[in-house]
Protein backbone atom coordinates (compact mmCIF):
# COMPACT_ATOMS: atom_id res chain seq x y z
CA UNK A 1 0.00 0.00 0.00
CA UNK A 2 1.25 3.40 -1.07
CA UNK A 3 1.85 6.25 1.98
CA UNK A 4 -0.64 7.79 0.12
CA UNK A 5 -3.04 5.91 0.60
CA UNK A 6 -3.16 5.58 4.55
CA UNK A 7 -6.49 6.71 5.85
CA UNK A 8 -5.91 10.03 7.68
CA UNK A 9 -8.29 8.90 10.78
CA UNK A 10 -5.58 5.90 11.26
CA UNK A 11 -2.63 9.04 11.43
CA UNK A 12 -4.78 11.21 13.92
CA UNK A 13 -6.12 8.33 16.18
CA UNK A 14 -2.77 6.96 16.28
CA UNK A 15 -1.37 10.49 16.50
CA UNK A 16 -3.07 11.46 19.70
CA UNK A 17 -2.83 8.50 21.45
CA UNK A 18 1.07 8.52 21.34
CA UNK A 19 1.54 12.14 22.14
CA UNK A 20 -1.03 11.48 24.87
CA UNK A 21 0.81 8.82 26.60
CA UNK A 22 4.28 10.39 25.50
CA UNK A 23 4.38 13.57 26.99
CA UNK A 24 0.89 13.37 28.82
CA UNK A 25 -0.27 16.25 26.49
CA UNK A 26 -3.66 15.96 24.46
CA UNK A 27 -3.47 16.23 20.54
CA UNK A 28 -5.92 17.51 18.27
CA UNK A 29 -5.27 17.62 14.86
CA UNK A 30 -5.24 21.42 14.06
CA UNK A 31 -3.00 24.42 13.82
CA UNK A 32 -0.78 24.98 10.70
CA UNK A 33 3.31 23.82 10.87
CA UNK A 34 6.00 25.98 9.21
CA UNK A 35 7.77 23.41 7.97
CA UNK A 36 9.98 26.03 6.04
CA UNK A 37 10.05 28.45 9.31
CA UNK A 38 12.51 28.17 11.93
CA UNK A 39 14.88 25.83 13.61
CA UNK A 40 13.05 22.08 13.87
CA UNK A 41 13.82 19.03 15.50
CA UNK A 42 13.20 16.37 13.23
CA UNK A 43 13.05 12.29 12.89
CA UNK A 44 12.12 10.04 9.60
CA UNK A 45 11.40 6.87 9.59
CA UNK A 46 10.98 4.11 7.03
CA UNK A 47 7.71 2.28 6.59
CA UNK A 48 8.23 -0.83 5.08
CA UNK A 49 4.95 -2.82 5.32
CA UNK A 50 1.93 -3.01 5.21
CA UNK A 51 2.28 0.70 4.40
CA UNK A 52 5.16 1.56 2.00
CA UNK A 53 6.92 5.16 2.46
CA UNK A 54 8.21 7.71 4.51
CA UNK A 55 7.19 9.11 7.63
CA UNK A 56 8.37 12.93 9.10
CA UNK A 57 7.36 14.01 12.49
CA UNK A 58 8.86 17.72 13.40
CA UNK A 59 8.70 20.22 15.99
CA UNK A 60 10.33 23.66 16.69
CA UNK A 61 13.40 23.18 18.43
CA UNK A 62 12.41 25.11 21.52
CA UNK A 63 9.12 22.66 21.77
CA UNK A 64 11.26 19.89 21.62
CA UNK A 65 13.19 20.86 24.52
CA UNK A 66 10.15 21.55 26.64
CA UNK A 67 8.86 18.24 25.45
CA UNK A 68 12.06 16.42 26.95
CA UNK A 69 11.59 17.96 30.00
CA UNK A 70 8.09 17.21 30.68
CA UNK A 71 9.00 13.52 30.06
CA UNK A 72 12.48 13.45 31.55
CA UNK A 73 11.64 16.12 34.51
CA UNK A 74 14.70 17.06 35.28
CA UNK A 75 16.46 13.70 35.11
CA UNK A 76 18.23 13.96 32.00
CA UNK A 77 19.86 17.24 30.53
CA UNK A 78 18.32 18.78 27.51
CA UNK A 79 21.06 17.93 25.06
CA UNK A 80 20.22 17.94 20.96
CA UNK A 81 20.96 13.96 21.06
CA UNK A 82 18.46 13.51 23.58
CA UNK A 83 16.11 15.80 21.93
CA UNK A 84 16.38 13.49 18.55
CA UNK A 85 16.19 10.74 20.45
CA UNK A 86 12.84 11.68 21.95
CA UNK A 87 11.60 12.75 18.11
CA UNK A 88 13.14 9.44 17.15
CA UNK A 89 11.01 7.53 20.07
CA UNK A 90 7.72 9.48 18.96
CA UNK A 91 8.18 8.75 14.89
CA UNK A 92 8.82 5.22 16.15
CA UNK A 93 5.43 5.13 17.85
CA UNK A 94 3.55 6.53 15.44
CA UNK A 95 4.41 4.64 12.20
CA UNK A 96 4.52 1.29 14.58
CA UNK A 97 1.04 1.72 15.80
CA UNK A 98 -0.28 3.10 12.06
CA UNK A 99 1.09 0.02 10.57
CA UNK A 100 -0.13 -2.10 12.72
CA UNK A 101 -3.25 -1.09 12.54
CA UNK A 102 -3.59 -1.03 8.60
CA UNK A 103 -3.66 -4.33 8.61
CA UNK A 104 -3.91 -6.73 11.45
CA UNK A 105 -3.40 -9.30 9.74
CA UNK A 106 -0.10 -8.76 8.53
CA UNK A 107 3.37 -8.38 9.82
CA UNK A 108 4.35 -4.74 10.16
CA UNK A 109 8.08 -3.40 9.44
CA UNK A 110 9.44 -0.43 9.76
CA UNK A 111 12.97 1.07 9.02
CA UNK A 112 15.21 2.35 12.29
CA UNK A 113 14.51 6.16 12.66
CA UNK A 114 16.79 8.81 11.92
CA UNK A 115 17.19 11.97 13.07
CA UNK A 116 18.09 15.93 12.53
CA UNK A 117 17.95 19.76 13.58
CA UNK A 118 17.77 22.75 11.94
CA UNK A 119 15.66 23.34 8.59
CA UNK A 120 13.95 20.34 6.68
CA UNK A 121 14.02 20.99 3.32
CA UNK A 122 13.19 17.83 1.30
CA UNK A 123 9.47 18.70 0.66
CA UNK A 124 7.73 17.59 -2.74
CA UNK A 125 4.34 18.53 -4.35
CA UNK A 126 2.97 14.75 -3.17
CA UNK A 127 3.89 14.87 0.62
CA UNK A 128 0.68 14.92 2.65
CA UNK A 129 1.48 17.18 5.55
CA UNK A 130 -0.60 17.37 8.97
CA UNK A 131 -0.55 19.08 12.07
CA UNK A 132 -1.87 18.97 15.76
CA UNK A 133 -1.87 21.30 18.21
CA UNK A 134 -1.17 20.22 21.80
CA UNK A 135 -3.15 21.08 24.64
CA UNK A 136 -0.60 23.74 25.77
CA UNK A 137 -0.14 25.26 22.15
CA UNK A 138 2.80 23.86 20.88
CA UNK A 139 2.16 22.68 17.23
CA UNK A 140 3.74 18.62 15.85
CA UNK A 141 4.15 18.56 11.96
CA UNK A 142 4.02 14.88 10.31
CA UNK A 143 4.56 14.52 6.88
CA UNK A 144 3.89 11.20 4.99
CA UNK A 145 6.07 10.92 1.19
CA UNK A 146 6.58 8.36 -1.11
CA UNK A 147 10.31 6.88 -1.01
CA UNK A 148 10.49 6.37 -4.71
CA UNK B 1 12.51 -9.07 44.09
CA UNK B 2 14.71 -9.27 40.79
CA UNK B 3 17.18 -8.46 38.61
CA UNK B 4 14.99 -6.77 34.88
CA UNK B 5 17.06 -6.38 31.74
CA UNK B 6 15.58 -3.51 29.45
CA UNK B 7 16.28 -3.95 25.93
CA UNK B 8 16.01 -1.25 23.88
CA UNK B 9 17.84 0.84 21.59
CA UNK B 10 16.02 4.67 22.63
CA UNK B 11 17.74 5.48 25.42
CA UNK B 12 13.76 7.01 25.91
CA UNK B 13 12.07 3.91 25.38
CA UNK B 14 14.12 2.28 27.93
CA UNK B 15 13.45 5.51 30.81
CA UNK B 16 9.74 4.61 30.03
CA UNK B 17 10.34 1.00 30.73
CA UNK B 18 12.02 1.47 33.82
CA UNK B 19 9.20 4.51 35.20
CA UNK B 20 6.47 2.01 34.27
CA UNK B 21 8.52 -0.87 36.21
CA UNK B 22 8.86 0.73 38.98
CA UNK B 23 5.07 3.30 39.00
CA UNK B 24 3.75 -0.43 38.52
CA UNK B 25 5.56 -1.51 42.39
CA UNK B 26 7.50 -4.16 40.29
CA UNK B 27 10.51 -4.03 42.90
CA UNK B 28 13.83 -4.68 40.94
CA UNK B 29 16.42 -5.47 42.73
CA UNK B 30 18.65 -3.91 39.65
CA UNK B 31 17.60 -3.11 36.34
CA UNK B 32 20.35 -3.75 33.43
CA UNK B 33 20.14 -2.14 30.41
CA UNK B 34 21.17 -2.85 26.98
CA UNK B 35 20.66 -1.23 23.33
CA UNK B 36 20.12 -3.89 21.18
CA UNK B 37 19.88 -7.71 21.12
CA UNK B 38 23.83 -8.32 20.85
CA UNK B 39 24.40 -6.43 24.00
CA UNK B 40 21.78 -8.45 25.75
CA UNK B 41 23.78 -11.56 25.37
CA UNK B 42 26.34 -9.85 26.60
CA UNK B 43 24.69 -8.79 30.17
CA UNK B 44 23.02 -12.20 30.34
CA UNK B 45 26.31 -13.77 29.97
CA UNK B 46 27.26 -12.42 33.54
CA UNK B 47 24.22 -11.59 35.07
CA UNK B 48 21.40 -13.63 36.49
CA UNK B 49 18.05 -12.25 34.97
CA UNK B 50 14.69 -12.76 36.52
CA UNK B 51 12.60 -10.46 33.90
CA UNK B 52 13.50 -9.44 30.26
CA UNK B 53 11.55 -6.39 28.48
CA UNK B 54 12.81 -6.52 24.69
CA UNK B 55 12.13 -4.18 21.65
CA UNK B 56 11.58 -5.87 18.32
CA UNK B 57 13.37 -2.99 16.12
CA UNK B 58 16.84 -2.95 16.96
CA UNK B 59 20.22 -2.20 14.97
CA UNK B 60 22.77 -5.17 15.01
CA UNK B 61 20.39 -7.62 16.41
CA UNK B 62 16.40 -7.37 16.45
CA UNK B 63 14.27 -8.43 19.22
CA UNK B 64 13.07 -11.58 17.47
CA UNK B 65 16.46 -13.03 17.28
CA UNK B 66 17.27 -12.30 20.71
CA UNK B 67 14.26 -14.22 21.47
CA UNK B 68 15.54 -16.89 19.83
CA UNK B 69 18.86 -16.79 21.24
CA UNK B 70 16.96 -17.26 24.52
CA UNK B 71 14.69 -19.47 24.33
CA UNK B 72 17.39 -21.69 22.86
CA UNK B 73 19.39 -21.64 25.78
CA UNK B 74 19.33 -24.14 28.13
CA UNK B 75 20.20 -21.50 31.11
CA UNK B 76 17.84 -18.79 29.72
CA UNK B 77 14.88 -20.37 28.40
CA UNK B 78 12.85 -20.00 31.17
CA UNK B 79 13.39 -16.12 31.29
CA UNK B 80 9.96 -14.50 31.14
CA UNK B 81 10.09 -11.93 28.41
CA UNK B 82 7.65 -9.09 27.51
CA UNK B 83 7.96 -7.66 24.67
CA UNK B 84 7.42 -3.79 23.72
CA UNK B 85 7.17 -2.50 20.48
CA UNK B 86 5.00 -0.20 18.48
CA UNK B 87 4.87 -2.84 15.69
CA UNK B 88 2.05 -4.78 17.90
CA UNK B 89 -1.47 -6.38 16.10
CA UNK B 90 -3.04 -9.64 16.70
CA UNK B 91 -1.10 -11.35 14.01
CA UNK B 92 2.52 -10.33 15.55
CA UNK B 93 1.04 -10.76 18.98
CA UNK B 94 0.69 -14.64 18.15
CA UNK B 95 3.67 -14.56 16.30
CA UNK B 96 5.65 -13.50 19.04
CA UNK B 97 4.12 -15.92 22.12
CA UNK B 98 4.66 -18.84 19.50
CA UNK B 99 8.01 -17.77 19.13
CA UNK B 100 8.58 -17.42 23.02
CA UNK B 101 7.49 -14.14 24.66
CA UNK B 102 5.74 -14.22 27.20
CA UNK B 103 3.31 -11.87 26.62
CA UNK B 104 3.38 -8.75 24.21
CA UNK B 105 2.72 -5.01 24.88
CA UNK B 106 2.25 -2.22 23.10
CA UNK B 107 4.45 1.27 22.84
CA UNK B 108 3.90 3.52 24.49
CA UNK B 109 4.00 1.60 27.09
CA UNK B 110 1.60 2.68 30.68
CA UNK B 111 2.28 1.42 34.04
CA UNK B 112 -1.16 0.00 33.74
CA UNK B 113 -0.55 -2.09 30.98
CA UNK B 114 3.27 -3.39 32.71
CA UNK B 115 1.20 -4.14 35.84
CA UNK B 116 -1.13 -6.20 34.18
CA UNK B 117 1.50 -8.12 32.37
CA UNK B 118 3.48 -9.05 35.43
CA UNK B 119 0.77 -10.07 37.10
CA UNK B 120 -0.03 -12.20 34.68
CA UNK B 121 3.16 -13.53 34.61
CA UNK B 122 3.21 -13.92 37.95
CA UNK B 123 0.25 -15.68 38.26
CA UNK B 124 1.59 -18.17 35.47
CA UNK B 125 4.65 -18.69 37.97
CA UNK B 126 2.76 -19.70 41.14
Amino acid sequence: MNVQQLDTRVIDSVVTEVLESMVFLGAEPAGDFDWGGGALCWSSIDLHTPVVGEMVIAVQEQDAAELFELLWAGERAPEPAALRALLEEVANAIAGQAQAQVDPSATAGLGLPTSGSGAFTAQGPADRRHSYTLDDGKVVGLLLRELV
Amino acid sequence: MANVLIVDDSPTARMLVRRCLQIAGYGADQMFEAEHGRAALDVLRVQSIDLAVVDLNMPVMDGRTLIRFMRSSPRHNSIPIIVVSSLVNDTAAAELVAMGASTVLKKPLSPAAMASAIAELQGVAA
